[in-house]
């Protein structure tokens, strides 16, 4: 009889998690574009940045100086930092004139376009932009 | 490669504990649950001795690392082996139940491996924290200490974040795709230490049912509320074991051993560990006898004391001071509890109608006795209440708070509740300091 309750629990269990495997998309053994790619909807919603931050990553030198801005704000920043270790990820405040210290190498600006005259356009990518420092 | 190599750094950790344990004459006599502590073990060596090294200014390096468990296996060879461990005879568990767990464990890789089962928590601060530890060879102050980082949780507890920097440094980089498959590596930790522990008391077939149970309800709960790569299937796996010594092995020098690395893990892997190992430690002085009590206290309450006090003179050493800082200036207050109760109660639902709950109160319905059961139902009554009070002194509306934060708190008392009905399970009752009186548990067959 215990046995039988032990057994049932772990059913039910078992398939709460199957479950919860397929809610979140079709079956499939191709790796994830992201690590958020089949996770909860919201948690999905920063999908396309990380792919963003990937072709950022792909095309800016290692060692240079960027800033990430796109409409999330501190949470933006702090994921690019993660999604761009070889560079070194500065917060946007930095980009405010005045402020102390020397302008990043690159500014890659998520939708939407970036105005600042220290700043060229290098390139269109899919989901946004990438500035350059003029020299 | 760079993905094997990652995952291999976890997959490492019971190779780099195994030494400390065997030094420190506190093998336990099941494989199972030799696996587990050892692991906990190589989790606790690592963060340590990256603990030390950058406070004492000396860049990590991965020889240097190694170091400690290397002389350990030196020291152990040459130490005379203690006596050996009496193997218990308690059966093996069923094919179908080894299958049952293999199976779960398939489930949750699966979930884990294909971007099922995480949350952004991963790449805001435990990644992150990780790549900065490795590139900067050492707990980055000067980035944890910057301004704009401080909703990183300047001072959260370090283990998972050097366990990550020592993994990319194996590895070579971060290997996005291999942390989310620390969720089953950690898991099936959980699982051998609840296996190994529970088995001597409750037999080997009614065990392994228990554990499919555990990881059923642990792998759900991990994969619904997205902990893939975050720091909660360590804690998990670490809560598991630190309980699964308490009930089952408490009266033994490996069970009280086992629990003092599993608590020290805990306390170094989330900043709810400590009130876990505080309450597992008060639970466990309180059913000791008055002549075990120092026993305890030396061997499982010590060295948690001493990996919070490591953690809290590193953070206040170098400013870094935030929730240890103990200057939260937060009042309990009843004007939310309302609210509290609603929105902690919808957590609890895990959108499942409670039915990991429900599971765990079938296994408690008709226990046969409740005296084993009480050390982890104090246990996760006591962590529950721990949770009321933290979002009832929140200084605001707490909606948000209990949102994010409530159904992983609430993983910790539903494995307490789990090992509470395990427990009853069992008719051997273990006895600080006076050995176990052993009567012949469910399933050991005939």
């Amino acid at each position: 009889m215990r046995s039988a309750v032990r057994w049932t629990a772990a059913g039910l269990l078992f398939g709460l998690l199957l479950a919860s495997i397929l809610r979140h998309g079709p079956l499939t053994l191709a790796a994830p574009a992201t690590p958020l790619s089949h996770s909860e909807p919201a948690e999905q919603s920063s999908v396309p940045y990380l792919l963003f931050l990937r072709e950022v990553s792909s095309r800016v030198p290692r060692g240079s100086s960027i800033v990430v801005l796109d409409a999330t704000g501190e949470i933006g920043y702090m994921l690019a930092i993660g999604q761009l270790p070889e560079q070194i990820v500065m917060h946007p405040s930095v980009l405010i004139p005045g402020a102390p210290g020397a302008p990043p190498d690159w500014v890659a600006r998520f939708g939407g376009d970036f105005r600042d005259p220290r700043f060229t356009l290098a390139a269109r990518l899919e989901a946004g932009a990438l500035y350059a420092r003029a020299r | 490669m760079s993905s094997f190599l990652f995952l291999a750094a976890f997959a490492a950790l019971p190779f780099i504990g195994f030494p400390f344990l065997r030094v420190s004459r506190t093998v336990p006599p099941s494989r199972a649950a030799c696996v587990a502590t050892s692991a906990a073990w190589g989790g606790v060596a690592i963060c340590a001795e990256m603990l030390l090294l950058t406070f004492l200014r000396v860049r990590w390096t991965l020889p240097l690392l190694l170091a400690a468990p290397a002389v350990c296996v030196a020291v152990g060879r040459r130490r005379r082996a203690g006596p050996p461990a009496p193997k218990a005879e308690n059966g093996a568990p069923s094919l179908f139940a080894c299958c049952a767990a293999a199976l779960v464990l398939v489930a949750v890789t699966y979930a884990a491996g294909t971007a099922r089962a995480t949350s952004a928590d991963l790449m805001l601060f435990w990644a992150s924290k990780g790549q900065k530890f490795a590139q900067a060879r050492a707990i980055d102050i000067a980035f944890l200490g910057a301004p704009e980082h401080r909703l990183m949780h300047t001072d959260y507890p370090p283990l998972l974040p050097c366990l990550y920097a020592f993994a990319t440094m194996i590895a070579g980089r971060f290997a996005w795709g291999a942390s989310l498959l620390t969720l089953p590596i950690f898991l099936g930790i959980a699982g051998l230490a609840f296996f190994g522990l529970a088995r001597s008391s409750l037999g080997g077939r009614v065990a392994g049912e228990l554990t499919v149970v555990l990881l059923a309800l642990c792998g759900f709960v991990l994969v619904v509320t997205g902990c893939a790569g975050n720091a909660d299937p360590p804690l998990v796996a670490f809560e598991v074991l630190a309980l699964s010594a308490l009930v089952f092995a408490r009266d033994r020098g490996y069970g009280l051993a086992a629990m003092g690395i599993a608590l020290s893990a805990a306390v170094l892997t989330k900043v709810e560990g400590t009130v876990f190992a505080a309450l597992v430690l008060g639970v466990a002085l309180v059913l000791a006898g008055r002549g075990a009590r120092r026993r305890v206290l030396r061997t499982a309450g010590v060295p948690p004391a001493l990996a919070l006090l490591a953690w809290v003179v590193f953070t206040r050493a170098h400013g870094l001071a935030d929730v240890y800082g103990f200057q939260s200036g937060s009042r309990l207050s009843f004007a939310h509890l309302p609210l509290v109760l609603k929105e902690t109660g919808r957590s609890a639902a895990y959108g499942a109608w409670y039915a990991p709950w429900i599971a765990v109160a079938a296994l408690l319905i008709g226990c046969r006795s409740g005296a084993r059961s009480l050390a982890p139902l104090a246990v996760g009554f006591g962590f529950t209440g721990f949770i009321l009070y933290l979002y009832l002194s929140a200084a605001a509306d707490p909606t948000l708070f209990i949102v994010w934060s409530a159904s992983r708190l609430l993983v910790t008392p539903l494995i307490c509740f789990f090992v509470a009905a395990a427990a009853s399970t069992s008719r051997a009752s273990p006895t600080m300091g006076g050995g176990a009186s052993f009567r012949k548990p469910e399933g050991l067959g005939t």
